[in-house]
């Protein structure tokens, strides 16, 4: 396995216990870049944004903070931050007058909604769970209860500011306790919750169109449906379970010329609707710079078939979306279609498991990070890059965020020693390595000049002989 | 990734991405990289940790492995000072490795050290490292080791390796093979090396560069003492000092690296015909123009231009600001066929210096690494002719890989110029390629 390491951490101060889940990675002033939102046990809110070391902004609530998420939950129009306590106050802030505050306005910023659900939150995801376009609130409890709230407006009171209230949609109790919640789209573009259950198992928890008030119909739109995936073959049937949803694997690609590449890369011989194609990525980067000779076109051509958005306006059905089970007795697993794709061991306890496109291709890979420090880096076609991060982590969290002005890939490592270490811009440009040889016994050219110089192709070490004359002698 | 965020990445073309890292046990130090080529022309590196272990690093098909050597007569409790390889035939693979170790009795609490000689002398077979490493001759040390390195001198059945020794003695000791006893001893080296006797104080590093027709040799030490000796030695008949330089320095002087501006690479057969041959004129005044980059470990990094001759320095900016300078190599890391000076800092940073038009050394590039840089390597360990650049840090090795996909696109553009340089004119496309190479397309075109 490729072990590499990265530099230039960005390291945050900040005390306390942080819980799992009070950590996350979202634009909560709304500037196109993101930011870090840390809370820990005593109540304590803190954002850090580019590279200051200390927090723009502090808040302080009552209780213990559990979860954290960044999201347009009041259906605003813009991104607000939700911050629950253990014994279920939801915090709801609003920064549209920008982070830092006012330094003349004393005390905290106040909260724009304080409202009581029910305690014991773990997980809260902000996503449209139901399809009508709205960001809905789903939680998921310690007593393995998933809920589902909606924000419902009541009218703007004086100062403009939103008045209105959380309404619980659905309630699901389900047999195990919770991994954690994440949300993902289903085969048909219906979006579903995934609540990962012990042992490598999950849950897929589908809301359905909200329609009228008839109750039956709201029923039937609902399901859910308990998926068992590799749970005979894994150590450990009780193990605690991670799962990440919505990862975008691949993209259909219009071309004709390309999809028969991704065909006869595929693996599983037959190809049924929606097939996954196992091998691509990296085997595609290869077969498309057939010619390096003109290599920076080929790439900018890859670039765009990368975008298929950008150069069809045809958005259906273009992501291959998949998602990751990790459970901490160290399996890693991709599946895609209820499939599992691959599944890596390793020998560290995953606890985190996230989805981020390191390698700037637009497909994302699976992160997963072990209590050890241990951080796995796996793209579809299994390809793994390890980083050891030096100390254990408390809670770690993959994601894009703002510095000078772009938003990189970071890793951020909640440690047990009052510092948040946040790793920006961690972007690669392969998974894999390779030599130059490798590249050199694709391209044609190369061969023509080989025989040319009467050089046999077979004969490595006359070629790197040769190679290493022309990189690094006298050639005038 | 490990490239600094803190210089914009367009100004220079080193496209250098960490293809592995190794991470070691124990920590090594200014001694314990070493570079074993075989004959072949493949590299594989042999890393010491302080605590007893040596490991292999090698590639083998594309992937890289790491293994442990079993060296024998390393006992407990030993630690390693410093290690050197060789091998010593162009046709075979007959490696000699040279550890130098001390140890503690636990009883008397004196320590005492040792120079462990491994070789295989059963030339008929092909002695692998393994096998070599089973074959020990230890001499015992009456000062404690530093730096190990080698070099050739002109032996009676002509030209020998010699290993060079560095030692708390402030004397630089010589041992050389005994072919009637087949072992090592220690021999005086008043009469091959005159230049060791001059030296005053312990020398932390010695460099020695023969010139082409081995007449004449530079060779160079820095102290502990902050004082950098050089030497021009003649060897045309009985070995003379021609020459000499002191320099002197506040604080030690970790390194010292004699270098050519321009690397010479003999042109491989097969491109015997494409390429010109280098004048002559060139090759005769190699020596002469011997440059010398001085790292002092507290100061600033210094350049020496033609040290024999007007000795005009330069400063590299900035090196005094990353901690301890620990090393320094010289290389070719942007392939425009000049040479960079690559300082290593125990500030976990590689600087890159590149010499300017005006023969200024100015900043090129930094490297990031997440620990204190204690060794550098420059060589093939991939075996696909490009070089690597290798950093032994105080948590384990870094390999970084310059993008193979530009390396390959530049071989071929190149490969395309020096066969058919008129087709490979229309065709050119300029954002590949450096400076110096649009340069030459346009002479070309101009004749």
């Amino acid at each position: 396995m490729r072990v590499v390491s990265f530099v230039n951490p960005l390291e945050f101060e900040f005390e306390g216990t942080v819980c799992k889940n009070a950590v996350c990675l979202g634009d909560i002033d709304n500037d196109g870049q993101n930011e870090l939102v840390v809370g820990n046990e005593k109540g304590t809110l803190a954002i850090f944004k580019g590279e200051k070391s200390h927090p723009v902004e502090v808040i302080h609530v009552l209780g213990m903070l559990t979860a954290v998420a960044v999201g347009d939950v009041c259906n605003l129009g813009h991104n607000v931050l939700v911050a629950v306590t253990g014994c279920g106050i939801c915090y709801i802030y609003d920064f549209e007058n920008g982070l830092g505050g006012d330094p003349t306005e004393k005390g905290d910023l106040q909260p724009i909604h304080v409202q009581h659900i029910p305690a014991n939150v773990k997980d809260i995801i902000i996503e449209d769970i139901n399809g009508d376009g709205l960001a809905e609130m789903v939680v998921g409890l310690t007593d393995r209860v998933v809920r589902t709230y909606r924000w419902m407006n009541a009218g703007n009171i004086v100062g403009g500011k939103t008045n209105g209230k959380l309404v619980g949609l659905h309630k699901w109790e389900l047999v195990d306790q919770i991994g954690n919640i994440s949300s993902s789209e289903c085969p048909d573009g219906t979006p579903s919750i995934l609540v990962a259950q012990p042992g490598g198992t999950y849950f897929a928890l589908k809301p359905g169109a909200l329609g009228d008030s008839d109750q039956d119909s709201f029923d039937e739109n609902m399901s859910v449906l308990y998926h068992g995936l590799a749970s005979s073959r894994l150590r450990n049937p009780q193990i605690d379970t991670q799962i990440v949803g919505n990862i975008k694997l691949d993209f259909y690609v219009c071309s004709s010329e390309r999809s028969s590449a991704s065909r006869s890369n595929s693996i599983s011989g037959d190809m049924t609707e929606c097939d996954f194609p196992v091998k691509f990525g990296f085997g595609d980067t290869q077969s498309d710079c057939s010619s390096l000779g003109k290599f920076s076109v080929n790439h900018e051509e890859e670039i765009s078939s990368r975008h298929p958005s950008t150069s069809n306006e045809d958005h259906s059905a273009k992501v291959v979306i998949g998602f990751a089970v990790a459970t901490l007795d160290g399996t890693l697993m991709l599946v895609h279609n209820n499939k599992i794709q691959w599944n890596l061991q390793v020998d560290h306890q995953i606890f985190s498991v996230h989805a981020l496109d390191v390698t700037g291709d637009d497909r994302e890979e699976v992160v997963a990070c072990a209590w050890d420090g241990n951080t796995y880096i796996v793209c579809q076609n299994t390809d793994c890059v390890r980083f050891s991060f030096p100390h254990p982590v408390s809670t770690f969290k993959a994601g894009r965020y703002g510095i000078r002005g772009k938003q990189v890939p970071s890793l951020v490592y909640v440690t047990f020693h009052n510092r948040i270490y946040l790793y920006p811009d961690i972007s690669m440009p392969h998974l894999v390595t390779t030599s130059v040889t490798e590249l050199l016994k694709k391209e044609p050219r190369y061969h023509r000049f080989l025989d040319k110089i009467g050089v046999d192709v077979t004969d490595k070490t006359l070629q790197k002989e040769i190679n290493h004359f022309l990189l690094y002698g006298r050639l005038k | 990734m490990a490239a600094s965020l803190s210089k914009p990445s367009d100004i220079s073309n080193i496209n250098l991405n960490e293809a592995h890292f190794f991470s070691l046990p124990s920590q090594g130090n200014l001694y314990t990289l070493t570079p074993l080529t075989d004959a072949k022309g493949y590299t594989k590196l042999l890393v010491a940790s302080l605590q007893r272990k040596i490991y292999c690093l090698e590639y083998s098909n594309g992937r890289p492995v790491i293994r442990e050597v079993p060296f024998t007569y390393i006992p407990g409790g030993a630690e390693i000072i410093s290690i050197d390889a060789v091998n010593r035939s162009v046709i075979q693979e007959d490696f000699i490795v040279g550890i130098t170790i001390i140890k503690k009795d636990d009883a008397t609490g004196q320590s005492s050290c040792f120079f462990n000689v491994y070789s295989d002398w059963d030339l008929t077979c092909d002695s692998a490292l393994d096998i070599v490493s089973q074959n020990c001759l230890p001499l015992e040390l009456e000062f404690i080791p530093y730096q190990l390195y080698h070099t050739k001198t002109q032996g009676k059945s002509g030209w020998e390796t010699i290993w060079v020794l560095s030692g708390s003695d402030c004397q630089i000791h010589l041992y050389l093979s005994d072919e009637e006893s087949h072992g090592y001893q220690e021999i005086d080296g008043s009469e091959a090396f005159p230049e060791f006797a001059l030296i005053k104080g312990i020398t932390l590093w010695v460099d020695i560069e023969y010139s082409s027709d081995n007449k004449r040799r530079v060779t160079a030490a820095s102290g502990e003492n902050g004082r950098v000796h050089l030497f021009l030695v003649n060897l045309e008949t009985s070995p003379k000092v021609d020459g000499s330089r002191v320099m002197e320095w506040d604080y030690p002087v970790p390194s010292v690296k004699i270098f050519q501006l321009i690397s010479h690479i003999p042109v491989p057969n097969a491109l015997q015909s494409f390429v010109s041959s280098v004048p002559a004129k060139a090759e005769d005044k190699r020596v002469e123009e011997s440059n010398v980059v001085v790292p002092s470990s507290l100061e600033s990094c210094f350049v020496y231009k033609n040290v024999f001759d007007e000795c005009t320095g330069c400063l590299l900016d900035d090196t005094d600001a990353n901690d301890v300078v620990t090393c320094c190599i010289v290389c070719d890391i942007d392939h425009d066929g000049q040479n960079e000076v690559l300082i290593g800092t125990y500030g976990q940073v590689i600087l890159i210096f590149k010499q300017a038009e005006s023969g200024q050394w100015d900043s090129h590039h930094t490297v990031t690494v997440p620990d204190p840089v204690l060794s550098m390597i420059h060589c093939d360990v991939m075996g696909d002719g490009t070089l690597q650049l290798i950093v032994m840090t105080i948590s384990g090795i870094h390999i970084f890989q310059h993008d193979p996909w530009e390396m390959a696109s530049l071989l071929l553009n190149r490969l395309e110029n020096l066969l058919d340089p008129k087709t490979a004119n229309s065709d050119i496309e300029g954002e590949q390629l450096n400076g110096r190479e649009i340069a030459k397309v346009e002479m070309e075109k101009e004749e």
